[in-house]
């Protein structure tokens, strides 16, 4: 008898496998707490000192931020589930098994996606709390939902290829850490872009945080102080060449 | 009609970054149903064999075809039909060994029902019974290998391809798995290609044997047959009362014509010696004996062991270059 399966039934099977034995759920969880907490004391806080930004209450802009935020971090914490295949050789094991490396790419971008857009709804449910004037629709849903997945496929894409650049687990957690903090202080996830420096202006302006911020507060609540036409685009070419660069990656890991 | 051969290789070579030669003009062929094995020294080559076969590492130059398809062409089809334990460790570290367990024999199509039969029947003769809900990451070294290897019985396949995998097991769990194969192979008339550097597993658990060295095949035959064919010496083992006479024994042994080898033990005062002659070599350590007035403990002749053919043909091999 010979193993046999489709394209998609063998992406699903790889991507329930990557669920069940390489994703950390309760990372997964600790780091909701983060926008959490940004929405509900953060918030409230900041508010008494900056009532409106961008022609929104500050709540809302930055209930709407902590959501890109959100897809920043669980797509790239769930990019890093890669290093245990590598680390631990399920990953030779599944080469040696009946799927290609496509499927097993594919099962990955596909786990990150689902990981993302569950966290990231979960976190606009709640923000819908403290939001004001947020327009709900078919349409603002769906724009939602492409904006949060165009960002997960690069950050999911950043976490593979750090994740298969570093040796240790340690390495690992300092480098997201750091790099959490660089993509979400240098993006429109907390203000506009500000820097009295040019070079932090650029970066701001690349960040593909900052894409999928103004674009979340662009089908929620209409925001329409950037050019999203051109901040699609950029995003698009900005996660196609991640996932490049997480496939080469992936391709050159050594067996 | 002529069965497929279960795997044939010509001239597969392998060079890793353009200078580590780590297969060389390999070439062989395995028949179905048959238990193979591929005996080498670490590093002869072996692991990288398995690599190119499972069509993971492809290889610099030659071919092979496992069951027919082509490993550079129809891996795919021919990962279908194999089950593969790498040397080294693979695990899920975070599940239950029957998490893991169920996870792999889903990958493979295996349905709840059939897993739960066959994970039943496994189970005790890997003696994993006890830590079957453990983490898989609390287990010892021999139990995650064990599970290692079990997992590739878990789903059907044609052929068994197994990477040293008794490394880690004692002995009782070694010659259980060994007898395990070799009922598997009469039963269900797969066939298995198996690595190791331990002679004495190859000579009881193969049909034939290759004996790979710097990544090429040296010799290939049944064990009885390499033994026949490489050590037409045989051994005398002398075993003395106490160390006092092992001095001059060995400065005699040292001024004989037909002494191929000597191997003095360790901690006992006993000499293994290989000689073409072994009839007239007792005939003059007992005239020696004799006329010293030295009484021996014990004096006996041994037939050749396939660890006397790789010492043989390796030996020979390291003296005189490669051949
Ligand atoms: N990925 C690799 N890159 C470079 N050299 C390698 C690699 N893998 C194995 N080798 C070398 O190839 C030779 C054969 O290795 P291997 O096939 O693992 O031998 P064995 O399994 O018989 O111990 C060794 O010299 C080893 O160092
Ligand atoms: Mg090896």
């Amino acid at each position: 008898m010979v193993a046999n399966s489709s394209f998609a039934g063998n992406v699903i099977s790889l991507t329930l496998r990557n669920f069940r034995a390489s994703l950390d759920r309760e990372f997964l969880v600790i780091q909701l707490v983060l926008p959490l907490f940004f929405i509900f004391v953060a918030g409230f806080g900041y508010t008494l000192i900056v009532p409106h930004v961008q022609g929104i209450s500050y709540e809302t802009f930055l209930a709407t931020g902590a959501i890109a935020m959100t897809v920043m971090s669980s797509s790239m914490l769930s990019g890093t589930m890669i290093w245990f295949d590598r680390n631990f050789r399920m990953f030779e094991q599944i080469l040696m098994g009946p799927f290609t490396k496509l499927q097993y790419i594919t099962s990955v971008t596909l786990s990150v996606i689902l990981t993302a857009l569950a966290s990231a709804a979960l976190v606009f449910l709640v923000s819908l709390t403290v939001s004001t004037g947020v327009i709900l629709s078919v349409g603002s849903i769906l724009e939602l939902f492409g904006s949060l997945i165009l960002g997960s496929l690069f950050f999911g894409g950043f976490g593979i290829f750090v994740s298969l650049r570093v040796k240790s687990s340690e390495a690992l957690a300092a480098t997201m850490n750091l790099m959490f903090f660089v993509f979400t202080f240098l993006s429109s996830v907390f203000y506009p872009s500000s820097s009295k420096y040019l070079v932090l202006r650029v970066i701001f302006e690349v960040n593909p945080l900052t894409y999928v911020a103004d674009l979340v507060r662009r089908s929620l609540v209409g925001l329409s102080s950037f050019n999203p036409k051109a901040e699609v685009i950029a995003l698009i070419i900005e996660g196609a060449l991640m996932i490049y660069l997480a496939s080469w990656s992936i391709n050159r890991i050594e067996l | 009609m002529q069965e497929i051969d279960a795997i044939s290789v010509e001239d597969l070579t392998k060079i890793y970054a353009g200078k580590v030669v780590a297969v060389d003009h390999a070439s062989f062929r395995v028949k179905q149903g048959e238990i193979f094995g591929l005996l080498g020294l670490n590093g002869a080559g072996k692991s990288t064999t398995i690599k190119m076969l499972a069509t993971i590492v492809s290889p610099t130059s030659g071919n092979a075809r496992v069951l027919g398809y082509d490993i550079s062409k129809e891996g795919l089809e021919i990962r279908k039909r194999i089950g593969v334990v790498q040397q080294l460790e693979s695990y899920d570290r975070n599940l239950t060994a029957r998490t893991s367990l169920a996870l792999y024999a889903s990958l493979w199509g295996v349905d709840k029902k059939e897993f739960s039969n066959r994970i039943n029947a496994l189970i005790d003769k890997f003696e994993l019974g006890e830590v079957l809900d453990r983490k898989i990451r609390w287990l010892s070294y021999g139990q995650r290998r064990r599970l290692q290897v079990l997992r590739e019985f878990l789903h059907d396949c044609e052929i068994l391809i197994l990477d040293e995998p008794t490394v880690g097991m004692d002995v009782l769990a070694r010659r259980a798995f060994l007898d395990f194969c070799k009922e598997r192979v009469k039963g269900e008339k797969s066939t298995i290609f198996y690595t190791t550097h331990i002679v004495s597993e190859a000579e009881y658990l193969c049909d034939r044997v290759a004996i790979i060295h710097h990544g090429k095949i040296i010799a290939l035959d049944s064990p009885k047959e390499l033994k026949k064919k490489y050590t037409d010496a045989k051994t005398v083992c002398v075993v003395l009362k106490d160390d006092s006479y092992l001095t001059k024994l060995v400065k005699v042994l040292d001024g004989m014509q037909n002494v191929t080898r000597k191997e003095i033990m360790e901690d006992t005062p006993e000499i293994h010696i290989v000689s073409q002659d072994p009839f007239k070599l007792i005939y003059d350590l007992s005239s020696l004996f004799q006329s010293d007035s030295y009484e021996v403990e014990s004096m006996s002749l041994t037939e050749p062991s396939l660890e006397d053919v790789i010492v043989g043909l390796v030996g020979d091999q390291t003296n005189n270059g490669v051949k």
